[in-house]
């Protein structure tokens, strides 16, 4: 009899120290967060909530936004609270915005905040918006899905077409390390629609740069091997010519003669043309002629893109990340100063295997 | 407290009791019979006065045919023989001469006549004349079968033991018999094959079966329980079948069968829990589709047991772990739903088997209709009600029909009853709970043993070889040798060489 | 001397030696040991893992050898050596140490839980459940305590092929160039590594609880090396996955790269990959318990069934005591540098006292 007495107290004492709950229902998931300026030192974010209604046989989702402002970010959990029946998780927050002026400022405070909160996952997006965020997720759009899901599957998909591979583990990972610096989409909203208009560049945690959401392909050539997505290539004579990427690959030749280093990108493109607009496409000189004039084009924007970055003193592509491996007692403090004025040339070939259905 | 002295009562009243129904250990005659003819069923019969021999018999006991057709027509024509002679005339085998009063009390309350004659006082001849009502035999129902025999045991142990012997004309299955019970003295019997079956297997189940301490033993299902090894456990630790060709098959692996008279089933042992999910339909079909159908059964078992606590940890701890596409949908199942998700489960999962009790209770007909107007009618009521969501009643309905995979009764049963624990371990502690009951009902498996043997083998000690039937079945050409864990005292099935030897190619 | 022989049923078969070896290895440390040793190594970090592992070899066969040469285990080796009562003084410290490296794995355990799923649980609340969990495989015996630590492998093995997730996120140059740190920088890496190799030497212990004892040199080299490749397919996986400046930040290496899982039906992996680690942790819980109560009763003849209860309170203390990051990770240092000193220098010295022992006896017996 005493020893079911003593089983029995246990137990009862240990579902006294039972963890705390968050039934699903209980609690206002958050889809998205945004944050823009306020002021100096105030920053306002928003969240996005999606919400049903219409009880559990028609039900629908609605999308819900809060917005405070506050001074740190655990204290505009507080704000917002303020606001909610519910109290907020995380842990489904799927795209992370940031106006492009708040991004200007910096935004190491959040990301560190983010970063610590264990229920944030890694497979998420962080976006740079120009305007304000609030507005953005704010505004109805003709597409059928609530705001945070068409944010998600927006960037999402175009990560599988045009721009690089990009999330919050990649974030971090240029920017907590050395020889390598953040980038993300560009938002903006565009009538009806949200659309992406390229990469916002960072140097560490501020935003200082962009590109077009032209170049962002030819960026994401450089930056990683992929089998999708497709270009539009200028040709004599004011003709038009896209190329669909199968198959690229990129190659880093990374030399450093008597300590002045020099980069050839050796990149490599095996594609498919489907709209050539009246260019003839069965002579196998006329493939190689169209090939060449690809190269070339290709070649100019790369390295265009390049100069760029290196005049701002960025590094996207993670180029010192990878100077750092081919060379034995590597220093950053040698390699920033090497790095905007160190020769890079593009070398790319491209290898065009067919051109649709017909001939 | 005062545990010790109701104890102690009750010993003392356990004592009283069995005095009373094994008395006579040394009564005279007179007092026996003076005692049997208490009950109005005793007949003590002479034909005329003058008469030498009398008949007592218990007439619900002995077949009136040897009393009409061999007794009477001998007594009427020798009224002055010796008991002796008499013995010689009758035309019945194993007819006994005695004076023991017990035996003849054992006797005739099972059936025998006992004859009495006047000039020889305290003597007389046993003649066993019992008659048994018995079923005939049906197909199996528990163990249902689409293909193969279609015997079932049925509740006379002569029959039982003739359905085994059939399949195995052999002098080495040998039978050992004992009765048990204070009161019932139910035959028992212990099946096993001489020189395959392990020694020390057979010692240990007729020492526990010799041991049994109880007044009545009605069906083989009590012995079960009282020759398991840990009776404390939820997880049967013998396998209870109806079906005598299982039996048979066992009996050659080298395990061994205990029949029980007035029990439809029989025990064998010892056994391992991946037996509990093979069916004996598996040796039917071919191997691909037998091991198939394991792992579908393996599978079921882990979705029933897991399925609701899951979704209960899930639900309440951790929503990150929800697939994006699938989270509308349980919010929306969710919305509205006035009780936490541990209440909406357990609702359910008592819904599911207070449906299935009274299935099970009900005549075959009408349980057919408690299961279409509970499962459809309730079912889809409540979620309309909006008192649980559609998606957990999907989950408990699939979690239910996957536990009723299990081929063996008892195991289904546990089955069942172990989310239980599961689910409320989920409650408190999510995931983890889930995790730690887990390791608690693992440290618990571990412990177990089936007559002594270990009940997760091949899993636990890791024996590959018998991994051959066990979570999957390798066809007959494979199974080759007995299984390791019973220790058999020949290992060999087959002749390996025989079988395995490959014909080159056009010869 | 009395050697208590194990009953003959609470034997194991040699080749659980396999299992009992890298269950006892695998523990709380994998989940983080990345930033320890990408401190002083940096990318190279993941040699000094190799480096460590090899080392583990070399003293797995001491271990044997001792073993071998006296019969018996620890205990008696001390009392061998030492004579009675220095020898109970030897063991005792070892006890010690058990119980802490019981506590290490319990508390860690319980830290991760507490940062990772439940901030808000009270440590000694589930750390009670956990004790109690571990008393119920401990009071089982040695059989039971073998099966866990096999069920371990077996269910912590397939984490392994979880990697994969990763790879796809990784950038494989990250491990060059190879070679670009000095040794003292190696051997600081192979210090930091030897709390997530400790373990091993609870063989000291249980090696008269398998049957033919000798005979399972060769399973527990292969634990050893089963441990050796896990963990340097994982530093090798982090360093690609993570870049320096990032695993300088990321105390639960492991943990965040379960993050990036994504299975069809489950979005995030962690919080179901730290409640299976449970079963990962178990083992090094209870077989430490096990050789405490262990030395208990071969040193003080106190039964397992009885000292069993204070460890489990000791170690209930502990989780009251070492309350947050700081106490936790001094915790993990001192652990980690007794046991460096303990596998290291004890072990090997050991080896040498009785080499001179047997051999100052052998001149005399001319035969052992």
């Amino acid at each position: 009899m005493r020893k079911y007495k003593v089983w029995f107290i246990t137990l009862l004492l240990l579902t006294a120290c039972t963890p705390q709950k968050q039934v699903l229902e209980d609690i206002e998931l958050v889809g998205t967060v945004g944050y823009d300026y306020a002021s100096k030192d105030l920053v306002e974010a928003s969240a996005a909530c999606p919400i049903v209604t219409g009880g559990s046989q028609q039900a629908t989702l609605e999308n819900v936004v809060f917005s405070a402002k506050a001074h740190t970010s655990k204290s505009i959990r507080q704000e917002l609270q303020a606001q909610s029946p519910r109290p907020f998780g995380s842990g489904r927050i799927g795209v992370i915005l940031f106006e492009d002026k708040l991004a200007q400022k910096g935004i190491t405070k959040i990301i560190d905040s983010l970063q610590r909160d264990p229920s944030v996952g890694r497979n998420i997006f962080l976006a740079v918006t120009e305007g304000k965020t609030k507005d953005m997720l704010t505004k109805k759009y003709v597409v059928n899905d609530i705001v945070p899901v068409y944010l998600k599957k927006l960037i999402e998909q175009n990560i599988n077409l045009t721009i690089p591979r990009t999330n919050f583990h990649h974030f971090n990972y240029s920017y907590y390390g050395n020889g390598s610096d953040p980038f993300m989409p560009l938002l903006a909203v565009s009538g009806k629609y949200i659309k992406i208009t390229g990469l916002a560049l960072f140097d560490h945690s501020k935003y200082v740069d962009h590109i077009s959401f032209d170049d962002s392909i030819i960026f994401k050539f450089m930056y990683q091997d992929f089998r999708q997505g497709s270009h539009e290539f200028k040709m004599k004579n004011n003709r038009y010519l896209t190329l669909e990427n199968l198959n690229s690959k990129v190659k880093y030749e990374y030399k450093d003669i008597l300590g002045s280093p020099r980069l050839t990108m050796h990149i490599k493109i095996t594609g498919k043309v489907n709209d050539a607009a009246g260019l003839s496409l069965y002579k196998p000189q006329d493939i190689t002629k169209i090939e060449k004039t690809i190269k070339k084009e290709l070649d100019q924007d790369a390295e265009r893109l390049v100069k760029q970055f290196q005049e701002k003193q960025i590094d996207p592509l993670g180029i010192g990340d990878r100077a750092r491996s081919k060379v034995r007692n590597f220093t950053f403090k040698e390699w920033d100063q090497k790095y905007p004025t160190m020769p890079v040339t593009v070398s790319s070939e491209i290898n065009i295997t067919q051109s649709g259905i017909v001939e | 407290m005062f545990g010790f002295s109701k104890n102690k009562a009750k010993k003392k009243k356990q004592q009283d009791s069995s005095a009373g129904a094994s008395g006579g250990g040394d009564i005279t005659f007179a007092e026996l019979i003076k005692k049997c003819e208490q009950s109005h069923d005793f007949v003590t019969f002479k034909k005329g006065v003058d008469h030498p021999f009398t008949l007592y018999y218990y007439k619900a006991m002995v077949n009136p045919l040897v009393i009409h057709q061999i007794l009477l027509p001998q007594l009427i024509q020798h009224t002055d023989v010796s008991l002796k002679k008499l013995e010689k005339l009758l035309s019945l085998e194993s007819t006994v001469y005695t004076n023991d009063v017990q035996k003849i009390q054992n006797s005739i309350l099972t059936g025998s006549i006992f004859i009495c004659s006047e000039h020889e006082k305290g003597y007389g001849i046993l003649v066993p004349a019992a008659t048994a009502e018995k079923r005939t035999i049906s197909i199996p129902e528990t163990e249902f079968s689409v293909i193969g025999p279609k015997e079932a045991f049925v509740e006379t142990i002569e029959v039982n033991m003739n359905m085994i012997r059939k399949r195995l004309p052999i002098p080495e299955l040998q039978i050992k018999e004992m009765r048990i019970g204070k009161l019932s003295k139910t035959r028992v019997a212990i099946l096993f094959i001489d020189g395959i079956a392990n020694k020390e297997n057979i010692e240990t189940v007729t020492q526990r079966i010799e041991k049994i301490e109880y007044d009545h033993i009605i069906d083989s299902n009590y012995v079960l329980q009282m020759i398991t090894d840990k009776q404390t456990s939820i997880f049967p630790q013998l396998i209870n079948t109806e079906r005598p060709d299982r039996v048979a098959s066992v009996l050659a692996e080298g395990k061994i069968a205990v029949l029980v008279d007035g029990s439809p089933s029989a025990l064998t042992g010892p056994t391992t829990i991946t037996e509990f999910f093979s069916s004996f339909e598996d040796y039917f079909l071919s191997w691909h589709v037998a091991s198939f159908f394991r792992l579908i059964r393996l599978f079921g078992v882990l979705f029933s047991v897991l399925s609701t606590p899951l979704y209960v940890a899930v639900l309440t701890f951790h929503y990150e772990i929800i697939p994006s596409d699938l989270l509308g949908t349980l919010i929306a199942s969710r919305s509205g739903i006035p009780f936490p998700p541990i209440v909406e489960a357990i609702i359910l999962e008592l819904a599911i088997e207070l449906l299935r009790e009274a299935g099970a209770r009900l005549p075959s007909k009408v349980g057919q209709t408690i299961g279409i107007v509970g499962g459809i009618v309730i079912g889809t009521a409540a979620v309309q009600a909006g008192l649980t969501s559609n998606v957990l009643l999907i989950i408990v309905a699939l979690a239910a029909l996957a536990s009723f995979t299990t081929p063996v009764y008892q195991m289904s049963n546990t089955i069942r009853l172990l989310r239980f624990p599961l689910i409320i371990f989920a409650q408190f502690w999510g995931m983890l709970g889930v995790a730690i009951c887990s390791a608690l009902l693992l440290g618990h498996l571990l412990r177990l043993t089936s007559l002594g043997r270990p009940y997760l083998e091949p899993i636990f000690p890791l024996r590959l070889a018998d991994f051959r039937d066990a979570l999957f079945r390798l066809p007959f050409n494979k199974q080759t040798r007995r299984p390791e864990h019973l220790l058999t005292q020949d290992p060999n099935r087959l002749n390996k060489q025989r079988v395995n030897k490959k014909d080159d190619i056009d010869e | 001397m009395t050697l208590i022989q194990p009953h003959e049923k609470s034997l194991v078969s040699p080749y659980f030696a396999f299992y009992l070896i890298v269950s006892m290895q695998i523990g709380v440390g994998i989940l983080g040991f990345q930033r320890y040793i990408a401190k002083s190594s940096g990318h190279d970090a993941w040699m000094t893992v190799m480096i460590a592992g090899v080392a583990i070899h070399a003293l797995v066969w001491m271990c044997y050898s001792l073993l071998n040469n006296s019969g018996g285990d620890l205990v008696s080796i001390h009392e061998q050596l030492f004579g009675k009562w220095v020898g109970a003084v030897f063991s005792t410290l070892f006890f010690l140490y058990a119980v802490f490296l019981a506590l290490t794995a319990l508390r860690t355990y319980i830290e991760v839980i507490q940062v990772w799923m439940f901030p808000h649980i009270n440590a000694w609340g589930i750390g009670f459940l956990l004790i109690f969990v571990a008393y119920y495989f401990v009071s089982g015996g040695f059989r039971i305590v073998t099966a866990l630590s096999f069920f371990c492998v077996l269910i912590g093995t397939p984490i392994i092929f979880l990697k994969y997730f990763a790879l796809k996120n990784s950038h494989f140059y990250n491990l060059l160039p190879l070679f670009d740190h000095s040794l003292m920088d190696y051997y600081a890496g192979t210090k930091a590594m030897t709390l997530n190799f400790l373990g091993f030497e609870m063989l000291l212990m249980y090696y008269p609880f398998i049957k033919n004892p000798a005979s399972s040199h060769k399973w527990s080299q292969w634990g050893a090396f089963f441990t050796l490749c896990i963990y340097t397919l994982t530093a090798l996986e982090s360093f690609a996955y993570y870049s320096q400046g990032q695993l300088k930040h990321t105390i639960w290496a492991t943990v965040t790269i379960w993050k990036i899982v994504e299975f069809p039906f489950i979005e995030r992996f962690e919080y179901i990959g730290i409640s299976m680690w449970l079963f990962v942790i178990l083992p090094n819980i209870v077989i430490s318990i096990w050789v405490a109560t262990r030395i208990f009763k071969r040193v003080y003849t106190i039964k397992q069934k009885y000292s069993i209860f204070p460890i489990m309170l000791l170690l209930w203390i502990g989780c009251f005591i070492f309350k947050d990051r700081q106490f936790i990770d001094a915790l993990n240092t001192y652990v980690s540098r007794i046991g460096y000193y303990l596998i290291f220098f004890y072990i090997p010295l050991l080896f040498i006292i009785q080499r001179i022992v047997l051999k100052v006896k052998g001149t005399k017996h001319a035969k052992i």
